[in-house]
């Protein structure tokens, strides 16, 4: 029984195998030729010439490095002032005012309307 | 001192912050070429690489090695200001990669010295055309001369990613060119 089965598979596999790679249903894809990419890259690098560091700005990075690294380590911050951070201050400053001088005019007209 | 390398270097400005010093001297040029070349002009780039060493001095105690080098995680700092960098300026037509001029020294003939700067201004327009992503492999493999694997962990990619993408980008670049007139595989630089 086994022996069958695997004889009628084997034939169906065969059959249909063939029959498959005889005629495709879809073309199978052609071999694309590699593409040569040496001399693109060979125009690109040259498109980046090396940058170099202007000599007193290394020298005045270091330095400052070096004192905020002694700031580090005695437990001082620097922290550069931040336009985003001033503007979230002003608008929680604003907001905190706003909010005060409108609850004191309602409680001031809810006052007034008790005493008419 | 010199020879050290990285991790030991690492190791003893996570110690004591005034041996960062050494990690600066190693990497500030490369810092400063990857930035300038991101954003193409002297004066951002030096605000962002100052920004760079400021931030990486101020995290320091919080970097672990966790299979990303520490070149890798400066250059990701360094990626992230200039993305923000970029973000703030999206209202404004900023032109990066601006200042990449080929070196034109070394031509002879000065028909092919006019035929190759029309070929690399070409070429600039090109690239700063490509979107930030393409933009930054390129300048992380042809200005810092990073490899693959290098690039894919700033990048946050698999290798096999940066692989195809700057396949795509090289070949995207050559179509655009021969677009334009110019076959850049019989160009010679």
């Amino acid at each position: 029984m086994k022996i069958a089965f695997k004889r009628i598979s084997q034939w169906f596999g065969n059959r249909f195998g063939r029959s498959a790679k005889s005629c495709p249903i879809v073309d199978a894809p052609q071999a694309r030729r590699p593409v040569n990419v040496e001399p693109i890259e060979g125009s690109v690098q040259s498109a980046f010439h090396p940058i170099e560091l202007p000599r007193g700005f290394r020298e005045a990075l270091r330095d400052n490095l070096r004192v905020a690294a002694q700031q580090h380590k005695t437990g001082l911050r620097i922290e550069h002032s931040r336009p985003v951070r001033q503007l979230v201050w002003l608008t929680v400053s604003l907001g905190v005012v706003v909010a005060t001088v409108t609850t004191v005019l309602l409680a001031h007209r809810g006052q007034e309307r008790s005493q008419s | 001192m010199g020879d050290r390398d990285d991790s030991a270097c690492l190791q003893a400005a996570q110690q004591d912050a005034s041996a960062f010093s050494e990690l600066y001297e190693r990497y500030v040029d490369r810092i400063y070429s990857y930035i300038y070349h991101r954003v193409g002009n002297v004066h951002d780039a030096q605000d962002l690489t100052s920004r760079t060493f400021y931030r990486a001095l101020s995290h320091l105690p919080e970097y672990q090695d966790k299979g990303i080098p520490f070149s890798a995680w400066l250059y990701r700092i360094a990626h992230n200001l200039v993305a923000n960098w970029h973000r703030d300026r999206q209202r404004r037509p900023v032109v990066a990669l601006d200042d990449m001029i080929i070196d034109t020294a070394s031509h002879d003939r000065p028909e092919a010295l006019a035929e190759s700067e029309e070929t690399a201004q070409l070429l600039h327009q090109l690239i700063r055309q490509l979107d930030p992503v393409r933009q930054e492999l390129l300048v992380l493999k042809f200005s810092e001369g990073l490899s693959n694997a290098e690039i894919g962990n700033i990048m946050g990619r698999s290798e096999g990613a940066i692989k195809s993408l700057y396949h795509r980008t090289l070949l995207a670049i050559r179509k655009e060119m021969s677009k334009k007139g110019i076959n850049i595989d019989e160009d010679s630089f």
